[in-house]
C-alpha cells in the first residue's frame, strides 16, 4: 500500500482549495455532511461534486466555532490523495485572520479592536477603511458610529481582514403597525380570510 | 618504508600492491575501471595515472583532501611522516575523521599511508601533483621544461654550494629551500634594497601583478620582456637589475607565453613566507547546513511534486500529439505556443512551460523527425510512476558531472526542512570544490535554466521572510528517488506515488474527470477530443464543439471518439455528450473542397465538348463543372496552354486580377524563367502571324510602352518594328514588365 494515498476514499483535494467529491462512494454523504460548514458547493453533476474553500466559507466556518484543526482533519479524512503543501498554509493563513478584528460594544456605540496597534494605524491610512473609523479609542482600538457597522465589516471583507462581531444587537422601540378599514376610494378593506 | 623522507619516490604500483581484493574493487568501483580478480596491475597503473582518469577523481575530492594531496605536493619526495601530516593539521580534526578521509584518497588510488605513531607515513606519486587543479604557479611546475643547467645556476644565485649533479635533484633542492619558512625568510632578508622593496610590493599586491606595473617601480625598469632561460644565465646584460635578481632567485616567476606579461610570488615562497600550510587557507571539516525560513504562506507549485509533473509532462506530450503546438523553421516550438500551454496548465511561472519542454526533450518524451519539421510526441513508456520519474531524474543532468553531483546533494539533505541557500552552496564548495568551490552559486554551475528545472523536479525555493533564499526538498521526491533504485517489488512501497489510474469520468455537464494520478496515455488521449479546463490536482477537460470539430479535422470518427470516450470512462457516456458528438459528426463533410488547378471557360457548350472528347487532350484530366466551364486538375494553366495549342486551339490565358486575357496571362512575375520561355513562344508564335503584341519594358529608369509587330529573338532580346511608324526596335527580354496580344478588335 502506498503511503498517502486512499483510493477508496472520496474527496480529491485540489491546488486551488477546490474539492472534487465522487458521488458514487459509500463515505459521500458522511463527507459531504462534514464539508458543508466549510466549503461552498459549486456545482453538482451526477458523478463528481465540485466544492471551493474559500476565504469567506472559512470565516463563516470560524464564527461558527469550526476550528483549522477540524478543516485538515475532515480533509484528511476523506481525501484519496495528499493534501497539496499549499492549500494547508492557505487554509491555516486564512483562518488565523478571523478573530484578529473585533467588533464590540462600546459605551459610544461600537468599538474596532485589534491585536497589533500598528493595524489600526494602517486602517486608518486606507482610502476604504479610513473615512469608516471614528477617534482613536486605546492605542488599538478606534470607535465607530453604529451606522458603519455594515459598510466597515464589508471593507475589511473586501481586503481580506474578517471581522468578529462580538457587538450584538440592542432591542429596539416597539412600532405600532396597523391596518386601515377603508381604502383611500372609501371601500370597504380586510384581509382575505384562510 | 624505503620511498619515505626524500629517499626514494613513492610509485603508484607500490600501493596497488598493498591493497587488499577487496580494496582494489573498491578502487574500481571509485575509478570507473572494471578490476578483475586477478587485475594485472601494470595496465592498472596505466589507467589510474593517466591525466583524464586523475582529473575526474580529483573532481570528486572534498576540500581537505585536495588540502592533503597539496600539502603532500610540496614535501620532499611527496612523502611525509605520519606524525609530521598530524602536527601539521595541529589537532583541527579528529583522529576518526581524518584517518577516514585519508583513507578515501587510498581507496582512490592517490595515496598510500600507515597512521603508525613513530613509523607512520604518508605519500604519493608523482602523476598527481602534477595533475592537481592549481590558479597558483608552482615552482615544480614552472621549471618542469628548465635545463639542468639553469637550475644549477638558480641553485648559485640562492647560495647553495655543490649542487647536486642531476636534474631532479637541483630541482628538489630549490624547491625544498624556498619552501622552508626559514630559509626563505633569510633569503628575502638578504636582498639588496630595491630589490626587497620590489618584492615586498608585489606580496603586498596579492602575489601576482603585471610587468608593466612592475617597471613603474624603482628597480622594475631594465627586465628584459622575453621569457625562457636566458635570465638565469651569466652573460645577461641585465645582470644587477634589482627585478632580474628577484627572477634568478626564483622568487618571482616570470610569466607570459613569448615575453613577460605578468610577474608572480610562487606557491611554495608564499606560503613559506606567510608560514601557511594548504590546511590553514581552507576549511576542513564540512560546514553545516544552516536552517533557511520560508514565507508563511507558499505560492502553489513551488514545492515540486513527481506526480503534478508527471501530469503535466503527459500534458505537454498531448499537446504536442493534438497538433497545437506550432513550430517555427527550425524545427522548435513557437514560444507563444508554449506560453498558450503555460496559461492553460494555470501555473503561475510564466516560463514553467519552457521548463516542461526541457525536461520532456531531455527525457526523450518528445522527438524531433516530424514530417514538416518540428517534434512528435513519444510517450512515457511501460511502467509505473516511480520509473517514469526516475527517468526524469537520470535525463536531467546528462553527462554533467557538476549536474549528476549536485543532485546527489540536493537529494540527500534532510527532507521536507527548509535550508538556508547559501549554507547549502557553502557545504558544496567544500564537498566538490573543483565543481563548485568557485563558481558563486549553483545556479551558475548549471545555468539559470538548469537551475530552473531542478526547481520542478526535486527542490523548492523561496525567499524567507528575512530576504534570504531557502531551499527544501519534499519528503515525496526524496522517496521517490530513492525507492526507484530499489528492486520493483519494493519500489511502490517506498515511493510514495500511487499507481497510474486509467480511468476518468465523463459527467452530463460535458466535464471529463481524470484523477491526479491519470496515466499519461489517458491524458494524451483526452487531448485528443477535449480541452483541458482545470489541472490543480486532478485533470478536468471538457468535451466542446470546438474541440470535436479538432478531432474530427484530424481524421477521428464521431464514432472512434464515442468509442475514446467510452474505453475509458467509469460511468457511461451522458446523453449530453453523445449528443455532441453526434450533432458535429452529422455537420461534418457537408462542405468538401477539393483541389483544382485550372479551369476552362468556352463560349460555345460545343466547343467544350470537342475539347473534352479530343484524343489530343486526352492526357488532360478534365471534370465539368457546367455547360461552358470545365477543370483540369491534373495541369497548371501554362501546361494546359501549350497542350491546347499543340492541339491546334488558340486558348488565351485569363489574368486572376479580372484584366483582359492574354496569351499567356499577364502579371507573372518578370523574374520567372517560364515566363520568359512563354513569352519567347508566344513571340515566335506570333512573329508568323500578323498580329501584334502591346509591351511594356524597362528602359535605364524609364518605362516605355508601344504597340510591336514581333519579327523574331536573338538571345536575349527581342526584335520588331513598331506598329504606328514601322521604326525597328530592340526589347532586352530581361527588361519586360508586360505584354499582351492584341486581338483584331482591339485595333
Amino acid at each position: 500500500m502506498v503511503a498517502g494515498y486512499h483510493p477508496e476514499r472520496p474527496l480529491i483535494v485540489q491546488a486551488d482549495r477546490s474539492l472534487l467529491l465522487e458521488v458514487d462512494n459509500s463515505d459521500f454523504a458522511a463527507c459531504r455532511d462534514r464539508l458543508a460548514p466549510f466549503a461552498e458547493l459549486r456545482k453538482s453533476p451526477e458523478h463528481i461534486h465540485t466544492y471551493a474553500v474559500t476565504p469567506l466559507s472559512l470565516w463563516n466556518a470560524c464564527a461558527a466555532g469550526v476550528s483549522y484543526a477540524r478543516v485538515i482533519d475532515t480533509l484528511q479524512t476523506f481525501s484519496k490523495y495528499e493534501i497539496p503543501a499549499n492549500v494547508r498554509a492557505d487554509i491555516r493563513d486564512l483562518m488565523e485572520r478571523y478573530g484578529r478584528i473585533r467588533l464590540l460594544p462600546s459605551p459610544s456605540g461600537l468599538a474596532l479592536e485589534v491585536d497589533e496597534p500598528a493595524l489600526v494605524e494602517q486602517l486608518r491610512r486606507s482610502p476604504q477603511i479610513g473615512p469608516l473609523l471614528g477617534a482613536e479609542d486605546g492605542a488599538a482600538r478606534a470607535l465607530v458610529a453604529p451606522g458603519q457597522r455594515g459598510p466597515l465589516k464589508q471593507a475589511l471583507l473586501k481586503i481580506g481582514l474578517p471581522v468578529d462581531d462580538l457587538a450584538g444587537y440592542v432591542q429596539g422601540a416597539p412600532l405600532e403597525v396597523g391596518l386601515r378599514g377603508c381604502t383611500a376610494g372609501a371601500k370597504e378593506f380586510s384581509l382575505r380570510p384562510y | 618504508m624505503k620511498f619515505l623522507r626524500g629517499e626514494s619516490r613513492m610509485q603508484l604500483i607500490d600501493l596497488l600492491k598493498r591493497l587488499s581484493p577487496e580494496d582494489l574493487a573498491a578502487l574500481g568501483r571509485r575509478r570507473g575501471i572494471e578490476t578483475t580478480k586477478v587485475p594485472d596491475l601494470g595496465v592498472l597503473t596505466g589507467q589510474l595515472a593517466s591525466r583524464q582518469s586523475l582529473a575526474t577523481i580529483l573532481c570528486d575530492l572534498d576540500a581537505f583532501q585536495l588540502a592533503v594531496l597539496r600539502w603532500l605536493s610540496t614535501q620532499p619526495g611527496y612523502s611525509a611522516s605520519w606524525d609530521t601530516l598530524v602536527d601539521t593539521i595541529g589537532g583541527r580534526v579528529d583522529g576518526e575523521y581524518l584517518i577516514a578521509e585519508i583513507q578515501e584518497l587510498r581507496l582512490c588510488g592517490l595515496i598510500d599511508f600507515d597512521p603508525s605513531t613513530g613509523q607512520g607515513f604518508i605519500a604519493t606519486y608523482a602523476a598527481v601533483p602534477t595533475a592537481l587543479p592549481s590558479r597558483d604557479i608552482r615552482l615544480r611546475d614552472h621549471f618542469a621544461q628548465h635545463d639542468s643547467d639553469s637550475l644549477r645556476r638558480i641553485c648559485t644565485y640562492l647560495g647553495l654550494k655543490r649542487p647536486p649533479t642531476t636534474r631532479d635533484a637541483r630541482l628538489d633542492l630549490i624547491v625544498n629551500t624556498l619552501a622552508d619558512p626559514g630559509l626563505c625568510r633569510a633569503i628575502v632578508h638578504q636582498l639588496p634594497e630595491q630589490s626587497r622593496a620590489l618584492f615586498d610590493w608585489v606580496v603586498a599586491e596579492g602575489g601576482r601583478v603585471g610587468l608593466d606595473e612592475a617597471q613603474k617601480r624603482p628597480g622594475g625598469g631594465r627586465a628584459a620582456r622575453f621569457a625562457g632561460t636566458y635570465v638565469y644565465h651569466g652573460r645577461y646584460d641585465y645582470s644587477e637589475d634589482p627585478l632580474t635578481l628577484l627572477l634568478r632567485k626564483a622568487l618571482l616567476i616570470p610569466l607570459g607565453q613569448y615575453y613577460f606579461t605578468d610577474l608572480a610570488v610562487p606557491r611554495e615562497v608564499a606560503a613559506a613566507l606567510t608560514d601557511q600550510s594548504p590546511f590553514d587557507a581552507t576549511p576542513l571539516v564540512p560546514p553545516p547546513l544552516q536552517a533557511g525560513r520560508a514565507p508563511d504562506s507558499l505560492p502553489a507549485g513551488v514545492v515540486p511534486h513527481p506526480l503534478s509533473l508527471l501530469r503535466d509532462l503527459a500534458h505537454l506530450v498531448g499537446f504536442v500529439g493534438a497538433e497545437r503546438c506550432e513550430w517555427r523553421q527550425d524545427g522548435q516550438p513557437y514560444q507563444r505556443s508554449l506560453q498558450a500551454l503555460g496559461k492553460v496548465l494555470k501555473n503561475p511561472d510564466r516560463n514553467y512551460a519552457d521548463v516542461l519542454w526541457e525536461i520532456a526533450v531531455k527525457a526523450r518524451l518528445v522527438r524531433p523527425g516530424r514530417p514538416g519539421g518540428g517534434y512528435t510526441a513519444a510517450g512515457f513508456g511501460k511502467g509505473q510512476p516511480i520509473t517514469a520519474f526516475q527517468g526524469l531524474l537520470d535525463s536531467w543532468p546528462g553527462g554533467f558531472l557538476a549536474s549528476q553531483r549536485l543532485m546527489g546533494y540536493l537529494l540527500a539533505i534532510p527532507p521536507d526542512t527548509w535550508i538556508d541557500k547559501e549554507s547549502f552552496q557553502q557545504l558544496l564548495g567544500f564537498m566538490r570544490p573543483e565543481l563548485f568551490g568557485s563558481r558563486g552559486s549553483v545556479s551558475t554551475v548549471v545555468g539559470s535554466g538548469g537551475w530552473a528545472t531542478l526547481c520542478r523536479l526535486v527542490v523548492a525555493e523561496v525567499v524567507g521572510p528575512d530576504e534570504a533564499p531557502a531551499i527544501m526538498v519534499p519528503g515525496v521526491v526524496q522517496a521517490a528517488a530513492t525507492a526507484s533504485r530499489q528492486p520493483n517489488a519494493r519500489q511502490e512501497e517506498g515511493a510514495g506515488l500511487p499507481p497510474w489510474d486509467e480511468t476518468w469520468v465523463v459527467q452530463p455537464d460535458r466535464t471529463v474527470v481524470a484523477p491526479p494520478n491519470a496515466h499519461p496515455q489517458a491524458l494524451q488521449e483526452l487531448w485528443q477530443v477535449a480541452e483541458l479546463e482545470s489541472n490543480q490536482g486532478a485533470s478536468i477537460f471538457r468535451v466542446t464543439p470546438a474541440s470535436m470539430a479538432a478531432a474530427l479535422n484530424r481524421g477521428l470518427s464521431p464514432e472512434q471518439i464515442k468509442r475514446l470516450l467510452k474505453r475509458r470512462s467509469k460511468a457511461p457516456i451522458p446523453a449530453t455528450v453523445e449528443r455532441l458528438i453526434a450533432d458535429q459528426g452529422e455537420h461534418y463533410g457537408r462542405i468538401r473542397l477539393g483541389a483544382a488547378q485550372t479551369y476552362v471557360q468556352t463560349d460555345d457548350p460545343a466547343l467544350l465538348d470537342e475539347l473534352l472528347e479530343s484524343r489530343k487532350l486526352a492526357e488532360l484530366r478534365w471534370q465539368r463543372l457546367a455547360p461552358t466551364i470545365a477543370v483540369i486538375d491534373n495541369s497548371g494553366a501554362p501546361a494546359a496552354l501549350q497542350a491546347l495549342r499543340r492541339a491546334g486551339y488558340l486558348p488565351v490565358l485569363e489574368p486572376s486580377d479580372g484584366r483582359s486575357p492574354s496569351p499567356n496571362g499577364s502579371g507573372t512575375s518578370p523574374s520567372n524563367k517560364e515566363y520568359y520561355r512563354e513569352l519567347i513562344a508566344t513571340v515566335q508564335a506570333i512573329a508568323e502571324t500578323a498580329l501584334a503584341i502591346e509591351i511594356q519594358w524597362r528602359a535605364g529608369s524609364r518605362l516605355r510602352k508601344a504597340r510591336v509587330l514581333p519579327t523574331e529573338v536573338i538571345g536575349r532580346k527581342l526584335l520588331a518594328c513598331r506598329e504606328d511608324n514601322f521604326d525597328d526596335v530592340e526589347i532586352p527580354l530581361d527588361a519586360v514588365i508586360d505584354y499582351r496580344v492584341l486581338v483584331d478588335d482591339e485595333d
